[in-house]
């Protein structure tokens, strides 16, 4: 066990370690730098200007040297200085992700909580009008673009029947929570919540299609085995059947999707994030590679490196605890 | 003439002279506008009644500021977010007359070479450090430090130190006369910062500025956006603002934007491209919204790179400048938000020429095909467009493929985003670009046209057009100068090297609670000025 940790750690070092060199190499391949955003829109900078500029900011210096000098910075947990707003990039990071990774949490869950049961019954009710719109709904979810459905919502909720803010984020639901069950006033709470309704349905409307498919196919395969049959005869109640026997079984691919996606979720719901003008690390990374804020840029996707390197190690050991076959390899 | 010779009285008229912009000239302002202009008079310095504060302005952006260090940014949104925080020597009015800010006067001496200010007594900066000559000249010795390599030092011109004398006077020591002074000392950017706080936040400043404007900053977080709040010391300087706050929030969607105008999350949108120009059409028969509007100091043109061909051929150029149609362009591209452009100078710009709306080739597609088959290219051509990603410009390009297909020219759009579209088009990695600036003076001809300019893409190679555009920028007399520029405008459009397409209109939506919005020369409101209707 402790080999495996050991070898799955270095394995993380390693991709960590090419994703750095392919970002940085990347990023510098394509033309034009901070000081030419700058130049695009200020006429009264001069040729001379730039260039010393690019000189002071370091932009002179060639590729590998940078890279070196990167690591070497990121070794001791400092990911630079972002050009453009002289903080460390580490602490925008900080400052954006709890507004992601909360986004993310609500979406997954909002995923979960529908995908599941309508998985399940789409299943157990094959090939009937309940099936078809389960799929319907479905195809639906996986071909309608996330921004045209938060468009769409935006439209309607917000201000066609005034009743969820359009955007924004005004901090924290889980901290409002806290609040809100202290003072005893759920309001609170609500005010927080209500800005993450329309962005985590936009996002959850595709994981939902996926899932439910998912759930469906995987209760179809476990409800054909002979142990459903055999405590069906046994005279097992058909709920427990469903929700003991199969559903559990059936959860196990899911379990996979569902570190996938939060992992994709949390690196950044780029187009939501800008739709809603949620300030999280997605639209932080936007605005860095507009601007060509490479400190940013880099860091912000190794960050989301780390995240899915980390998710999926969390992912297999979870899937050593629930799936005994896995844990006999 | 030498800047040098001019006596320091003169000089500091030329300086003023230079700045003034004419830009309420052609089309003034439209409907809302128009009815609040009268009451917007109160809101001027030194007019402004004695009122309670009140009410919250909460403004919607396209953009967040990078920071509000003012040496550490050059964005738009940063700077005029900072012209509320910072208090420069001097200000603009609505008109882009100077007027004295922080400074109660100034004066050029030692050949003009030398800018002498007295402040006015008494200002301290939000933090209670005062704001003294001591301040000023730290500011500006932070702002020069090679170490700090501020993107915005360049504002400065060739300044090379300021020097505190006493408390309430500070030299400012140029290397060379420097006549477009004004230019950045009335900008945030430019304006002192309060040197305790800058000592003790380091890094962090840009997230706490501290300076001696009508609002100091109070909040600043992601989630919520930006906060100011009323300075009511800011009497020492001029009339404190009549708000009590301004919140600043930022939506990068235009539907979302809107949204949030349209159910009273917001009050006024307003900074750069944050009106949406197909929303206008909307907003203005909206009943809760005023439209306001106003010519930009902005245009865009169709540029031709000389160095390749086919456009070293002069033909050509006039060939394809005859095949545009410009109005149309105007109605489909922008919703006829825009002005006919003629010239390379903005008509709302002091220096334009109006005699280049004669000079120019018109829509005529014939006399275009004449043109290129006279240049051997009868049976058609390709050459490719580099443009930027912004929605207008993409609009703006492919009306021009559509319109140049008709004379049998085919057009390949290359969209890039605006660093790296930056870095191709001034290695002359294209055939045509679609060239945008926003610029206060006729001098813009410098860095554009020059062929040594910054942002020069025609990339011609003309010594006649180059000794213009020197001479324009050292010769005093207004008339005299004038001459000059309508030579420079003329060779231009002569000779194609340029084919001017329009003139944005700057806008800004306020909702119609607010009181005294107007927008200035550079498309902003002014919070300072304006109120809420309790």
């Amino acid at each position: 066990m402790l080999r495996l940790i050991a070898s799955r750690l270095l394995y993380a070092v390693l991709i960590l370690l090419g994703v750095i060199l392919v970002v940085s190499s990347l990023v510098k391949l394509v033309p034009g730098d901070p000081v030419d955003v700058l130049a695009a829109g200020n006429p009264g900078m001069s040729v001379a200007n730039m260039d010393a500029l690019r000189e002071t900011m370091g932009l002179t210096r060639s590729v590998p040297e940078q890279f070196i000098a990167y690591l070497g910075g990121a070794i001791q947990g400092d990911l630079g200085t972002s050009i453009r707003q002289g903080a460390p990039v580490t602490t925008l990071i900080m400052e954006r992700l709890p507004a992601t990774a909360e986004l993310a949490f609500w979406a997954l869950l909002l995923a979960l909580v529908v995908a599941v049961p309508l998985g399940v019954i789409t299943a157990l009710k094959r090939n009937s009008w309940v099936d078809y719109l389960g799929t319907f709904i479905a195809v639906l979810g996986v071909s309608t673009p996330g921004f045209l459905l938060a468009v769409l919502m935006i439209l309607w909720f917000s201000i066609e029947l005034r009743w969820i803010p359009a955007s924004g984020y005004r901090g924290s639901a889980f901290m409002a929570l806290g609040q809100a069950i202290v003072e005893r006033d759920f309001s609170i709470f609500w005010s927080s919540f209500r800005y993450f309704i329309l962005p985590a349905i936009s996002l959850a409307f595709v994981l939902i299609a996926v899932n439910a498919r998912l759930i469906r196919s995987a209760m179809l395969e476990v409800l054909e085995q002979d142990y459903i049959n055999f405590a069906a005869a046994k005279g097992v109640p058909r709920f427990i059947i469903v929700v003991r026997h199969a559903l559990r079984n059936a959860l196990l691919p899911v379990v996979t999707m569902a570190g996938l996606q939060m992992g994709s979720l949390l690196s950044g719901t780029v187009v939501i994030e800008t739709v809603f003008a949620w300030p999280g690390i997605g639209r932080l990374a936007v605005d860095a590679i507009h601007v060509r804020d490479y400190p940013v840029i880099q860091a912000v996707v190794i960050v989301s490196a780390l995240l899915f390197i980390t998710l999926n190690l969390l992912v297999d050991g979870l899937y050593r605890i629930i799936d005994p076959r896995v844990r006999d390899e | 003439m030498s800047l040098n010779k001019l006596s320091p009285q003169e000089f500091d008229a030329l300086s003023r002279d230079y700045l003034k912009r004419f830009s309420l000239s052609r089309r003034g302002f439209l409907t809302g506008a128009a009815a609040l202009g009268a009451a917007a008079g109160l809101g001027l310095p030194g007019m402004a009644m004695a009122q309670d504060a009140n009410g919250t302005l909460r403004v919607g952006r396209s953009e967040e500021p990078d920071t509000l260090d003012p040496h550490r940014t050059t964005l738009s949104v940063s700077s005029t977010t900072m012209d509320l925080i910072y208090e420069p020597l001097a200000r603009r009015d609505y008109e882009g007359n100077v007027f004295a800010g922080l400074a109660e006067s100034w004066e050029f001496s030692n050949e003009n070479r030398t800018l002498t200010f007295k402040l006015k007594p008494g200002v301290t900066f939000h933090d209670g450090t005062p704001c003294d000559a001591e301040a000023v000249a730290w500011t500006v010795a932070r702002h020069l430090n090679p170490d700090n390599a501020s993107p915005s030092a360049f504002f400065l011109g060739p300044l090379e130190r300021a020097e505190a004398i006493d408390a309430v006077t500070v030299a400012y020591h140029f290397t060379e006369p420097f006549v477009p002074v004004w230019v950045g000392l009335t900008l945030g950017y430019s304006a002192p910062i309060s040197p305790t706080a800058a000592e003790a936040s380091g890094d962090q400043f840009g997230r706490q500025p501290v300076g001696a404007g009508p609002f100091r900053l109070a909040s600043w977080s992601t989630d919520r956006g930006i906060r100011l709040e009323r300075n009511a010391d800011y009497g020492a300087v001029n009339t404190p603002a009549r708000l009590e706050a301004v919140e600043f929030f930022h939506y990068p969607e235009d539907a979302t934007r809107l949204a949030a105008f349209e159910t009273g999350e917001i009050d006024a949108i307003y900074t750069g491209g944050s009106v949406p120009l197909d929303a206008v059409r909307r907003l203005r028969q909206n009943p809760d919204a005023i439209v306001l509007e106003r010519p930009a100091q902005m245009m865009r043109a169709l540029v031709f790179n000389q160095r390749r061909a086919p456009f070293d051929n002069a033909n050509v150029r006039k060939a394809f400048a005859h095949a545009i149609d410009v109005e149309r362009m105007i109605a489909f591209a922008l919703d006829g938000n825009a002005a006919v452009a003629t010239s390379p100078i903005a008509s709302a710009i002091s220096g334009y020429s109006p005699a280049t709306a004669d000079l120019a080739y018109g829509y005529d597609p014939d006399a275009a095909k004449k043109l290129l088959a006279e240049a051997g290219h009868a049976e058609g051509l390709r050459v490719t467009l580099v443009t930027n990603d912004t929605p207008v410009i993409r609009r703006t390009a492919e009306i021009i493929q559509a319109q140049l297909a008709e004379v049998g020219v085919e057009v390949a759009i290359e969209t890039l985003p605006i660093a790296q579209w930056s870095a191709i088009t001034s290695q002359g990695g294209q055939d045509m670009v679609i060239s945008t600036y926003s610029y206060t003076d006729a001098d813009i001809v410098y860095p554009v046209l020059h062929s040594t300019g910054a942002l020069n893409r025609a990339f011609h190679d003309n010594a006649e057009l180059d000794a213009l555009i020197a001479e324009q920028r050292v010769t005093v007399d207004a008339a005299e100068r004038q001459v000059i520029l309508d030579e420079i405008q003329a060779l231009v459009i002569s000779e194609a090297y340029w084919k001017p397409l329009f003139e944005p209109l700057n806008f800004a939506v306020v909702s119609t609670k607010v009181e005294d919005a107007q927008l200035n020369t550079a498309g902003e409101l002014r919070p300072d000025l304006m109120a809420i209707k309790s």
